[in-house]
Order: C-alpha cells, then structure tokens, then sequence
C-alpha cells in the first residue's frame, strides 16, 4: 500500500508539470464536447424517450471531463512500452516487487494524474454553461455516492484492460501494431463516441458482453439518472466481477510469460 | 558467496531468410535455430571480492549478469548467490543485489532523482534512518547535491551513471552488479566511479561483479578476471599474470647516427627503418633485456638514442582475444 501511495504520488507529480499539455487537453477537450453535444441534439430533438437533450449534454461532458481517465491501451508510453521494447524492463524485474502491481499502480496513476489536472478546470466550465448544454448536477445526492463508487471502480477496470494489454506487448514487442487498431474499438464499445443510450436496443445488448460499458457508461448513467433501482445494482455487481475476473487473467498471463520472458540484447 | 555451477543457456531464435519470398514463407512456416550463449560455465566469488568480468561483444557476459540477477533462468545448471536461487526466491533475493546496467535507464525520466529515489525507498521498504544515512553518504561520496532536484533527462551522462549507481545501493546490498557502468563516460567521470566503487567495497564489504570493454577499468579496480568467449569460460585468475604474459613483446625505437638500409638483430624483428629511426620487436622466443640489444646493436650499428614502450592494455587483451580466436 505504502508502495502503491509513492507510485500514485510521483505520476501525480508527473503530470502536475505538465501544464501546457494539460491546457491543450482541457481545450480539445471543451471543443469535443460542444462538437458532440450539437450533433447528438439534431438526433434528440422532439425526442421524448428516456434520455433527453440535458441528460446527453451531461453524460458527453462527464466523458470529457474523465476521458484521461478512460483511455485505453498505451496509456504508459515511457513508463512501459518504451522500457518493454528498449529492455529496461529489466531493471523492473530486479526489483523486490510485484510487476504486474507495480504497472498498474503506473497506469492507474498516470491516467489519474491527467484527469485531475484537466477535469478539474473543465468542471467548473461545463457546469456554468447555458441549460441545455451544460453539466447538470447529479440527479440526487444518493446516486452521487454511487456514482462515485461506480467510477472508482470504473477507473480500476480500465487499468485491469490496459494491463492484459501491455502483456501482449511483452509477448509481440510491438506496441504500435498492439493498439491503434483495438483503441478505436474499445473507444466505440465504451460508448466514447456514441453514447451508449442512443444505440439501437440489439447493439446495446451485445455491448453488455464486453467489459468496456462497464468502465464508463455506468458511472455516467448513475449520475444522470439514467440507470436506477435494481437495474443498477445488477450492473454495479457485473463491473466488480468484471475487474476480479480480468485482475485474475492478468496476472495469471503475467506469471506464465515472465517465466519464459528473455531481456535480449547486451 | 557467488556460485555458479555448470550453467548453460540456449536461446532459440526465429531464422530469418533473405528475400521477400523467404519472408512471406516464415509467415506460415518459421525455421529456429538454438543459440547457445553459455556452455558450462562455473565459478564462484567471495564476499568482499570485485571481479572483472570480461570477453568480447557477445561472448555472454550479459547473459550471465542477467542470470545471476535472476532476470532470466538457466537452462541447465545451478545458481547460488548467498544461498539463494535468484529466480526462484526472487523476491527476497533481490532486496540483496543491487545492479547497474551502462545502457538501460532505472530513475525516472522526468522527476527529480530524489522523488526516484524515495520510489526506491519504498518499493526496497527501507527504514527512514537507514534511507537517510544511505542517501547522505552516497551523495557525498558521488557528489550529488546539486543534482538531486534536477531530473535524469537535464543531465548529462556522467552524472546520470553517477545517480543510477547512488540509487542501486540505497537499499545496502551485499552484492553489486556493473554491467558497463563506465561506457561512454568522460575521464573524470571514469576516475570518480573508479575510485567510489573501490571505497564502497573497502568500507562495506561490497562484493561487486563488473563487466566492462575498459580495460583500465579492470586495472584500476581489481585483480581477479574472468575471461569469457563464445559462452564458454576460458581464464579466471590474476590479471596482472595475463598483464605480464601477453606484454612481453616489446617495441623498441633505436635512432640511429647514419642511415642504414636494412638493420638486422638476432631475435629482434624489424618493423621499420625510416632514415635513422628504426623500430624493432623482439621475437615471442627472446626475452627481451636492454643491455644485450644495446650490446647486439653497438657490435654493427652507431646508435645515438634508445626508447623502449611496453604494450598498450588494450594491446593485451586484443592479444589475449586473438590467442583464444574469439
């Protein structure tokens, strides 16, 4: 734990300095969003259903204030697929620790460093913005803590994916090859590019085979009161076993390649 | 403390074949070949000792260090480092080794070298008191005061060897692995790592494992070599031995008072006559004595001046290569 707090601590660090990255971040990030909001309004007016133009408003801007978050696959540039492909993963090695811990705690702490130093600025924006295109508050001060809960668990599930990820980078070499194709995907399934709700009913129900809705999707619909009740609490059970499950896959595929896994090169 | 018992390792590599049709048939059908990198090697170090580990490029010294690290795992063989199998007790094992890789980068990039270092402290669990007095002791003895705050990337390299061999000893280990740590370096940095290797290993026991390409390095540091070439372990001894075999050739410049067009003495070759200098070479058979070649010269040659160099250390080893034919 105490090794964990010092991880957490320095990647904060980390990204704290970089201010103009992070300034650039938040900009694209506002941009997105009013891009999103004005094209998913034409689809939502007259629209009655259960997910209206200020529910879509609120959920985009909760996708952009935690995309940092959310990002998948080469999250760790330097911090792992450099040192995977250069070789100084071996100094990793000859350390008295855990690996497969040791990056998550790197790729959970990354990805929460550049949320805070973006979201919290976009935050404040987004809620001051005219109604209906703003950031609503959460429906009721109970589906808050949820929410909260829901996105913690959220932010440990993306780093459980992002892990089986770098595993395959140990076993290919290759990070580039590994994500540019699957970001997208993951992106889609996720529900990053089109909200989740606004997808066809068939396309929705094969989403809820793969883990990456419940990354996501769910925490945001807590929030804006989309998902409640029983339905929820389903849902939050299905995200806890997804991160048990693919926590368990990870370092089960992590142990069976260090064993065979050789540091080439002098 | 160190032992190494008959360790082997083969590699199998995918065999890669010329031309585009090759390429296109290794998609469905790969052809590998088995590497061997060690063959049987064994040796032991004891507490307290450095040895200089060397051999060409790809002769196997990585593949050695590695496995002493317990970064990888023999194929055939035994392992024991202060007892304990370096792969599989990793874990505690580990905490007693610290390791320097010339090429690889273990601090940070980007943060200061003392948020690396408190990393360090805590992955290693290393009590504050003993952290502290560490880090206090090592940035006097390597000079790092003024590089603590700054970050890895802002420095150049000789102090960032100087920080990563800091950071590999934070946690007092009893054993010191330096693949290449003076690769690269400037003289003055050369001579400070020198010299702080030798203290550590005075003052705290350090048994330090080295491999290196300067063979001044070995020079300066230690007495005891181990040879290695194509895998196998061809010398383990003295250096100054190995110093002291491979120098006896030497080169002696003689100017001489009038031109001679061939000079000849018995058990000298003869490298070169360029107007009065002439440049000669005892034969492997002649030992080689001042005061007879003088005395050989002065029966059929006036010679003004004599000067004798001894062979370059670089000069041995290559020597010592070539009679190995590695």
């Amino acid at each position: 734990m105490r090794t964990f707090n010092s991880i957490l601590k320095m990647n904060l660090k980390k990204e704290f300095q970089y201010r103009t990255a992070a300034l650039s971040g938040a900009i694209t990030q506002l941009f997105f969003g009013f891009m999103y909001i004005a094209l998913y309004r034409q689809f939502l007016v007259g629209d009655s259903g259960d997910f209206s133009i200020a529910q879509m408003a609120s959920y985009i801007w909760l996708g952009q204030i935690f995309f940092a978050l959310f990002k998948y696959f080469d999250v760790c540039k330097f911090e792992i697929s450099d040192k995977i492909v250069n070789g100084d993963v071996g100094y990793q090695l000859i350390r008295p620790m855990n690996l497969y811990s040791y990056w998550y705690a790197t790729i959970f702490s990354k990805s929460l460093g550049q949320m805070l130093i973006r979201g919290i600025p976009l935050t404040l924006l987004v809620f001051i913005l005219p109604s209906g295109w703003n950031l609503l508050p959460p429906v009721s001060f109970e589906a808050f803590l949820l929410f909260l809960f829901s996105i913690t668990i959220g932010a440990f599930l993306v780093s459980s994916i992002n892990m089986i990820s770098y595993i395959i980078v140990l076993h290919t070499l290759s990070p580039s090859g590994v994500f540019s194709f699957v970001v997208a995907i993951a992106m889609f399934l996720a529900g990053s590019i089109i909200p989740i709700p606004m997808m066809p009913e068939g396309v929705q129900a094969v989403l809820n085979f793969f883990p990456f809705r419940y990354v996501s999707d769910l925490p945001y619909r807590i929030y804006i009161g989309n998902i409640t009740g029983s339905e929820m609490f389903i849902q939050l059970g299905i995200q806890l076993a997804w991160l048990i499950g693919l926590v368990v896959l990870g370092k089960v595929l992590m142990n069976k390649k260090l064993k065979k896994m050789v540091v080439q090169g002098g | 403390m160190i032992k190494l018992e008959n360790i082997s390792k083969t590699y199998k590599v995918f065999c890669r074949e010329k031309g585009l049709r090759a390429a296109f048939k290794s998609l469905f059908k790969r052809k590998y070949k088995t590497i061997e990198a060690l063959k049987n090697v064994s040796f032991e170090v004891e507490e307290g000792e450095i040895v200089g580990y060397i051999g060409p490029n790809g002769a196997g010294k990585s593949t050695t260090i590695k496995i002493m690290t317990g970064i990888i795992s023999p194929t055939s063989g035994t392992c024991l480092i202060n007892g304990l199998n370096p792969v599989k007790d990793r874990k505690k094992y580990v905490s007693q080794i610290g390791a320097v890789f010339g090429q690889r980068a273990n601090l940070a990039w980007d943060v200061p070298v003392i948020d690396s270092y408190e990393l360090l402290r805590d992955i290693y669990k290393i009590p504050n008191s003993e952290y502290e007095k560490n880090l206090q002791n090592l940035t006097e003895k390597l000079d790092l005061a003024e590089l603590l705050h700054l970050p890895i990337r802002q420095m150049s390299l000789g102090q960032r060897m100087r920080c990563e061999i800091a950071g590999a000893l934070l946690h007092s280990p009893k054993i010191l692995f330096l693949d290449e740590p003076t690769i690269g370096l400037d003289s003055i940095s050369k001579l400070k790592v020198r010299e702080f290797i030798k203290q550590m290993n005075k003052e705290t026991k350090l048994t330090v494992i080295l491999t290196t390409h300067d063979m001044n390095d070995i020079d300066a540091l230690t007495n005891r070599i181990i040879l290695i070439g194509k895998g196998q372990k061809l010398y383990d001894g003295s250096f100054e031995k190995i110093k002291e075999e491979y120098s006896k050739s030497v080169l002696v410049k003689v100017q001489m008072a009038e031109v001679y067009d061939k000079v000849e003495i018995k058990g000298y070759e003869t490298l070169s006559v360029n107007g009065i200098e002439v440049e000669l070479k005892n034969l492997p058979e002649t030992t080689f004595s001042y005061v007879k070649l003088v005395q050989e010269l002065e029966k059929k040659y006036k010679i003004v001046d004599i000067s004798t160099t001894a062979l370059e250390l670089e000069e041995v080893i290559y020597n010592l290569y070539k009679e190995y034919e590695l």
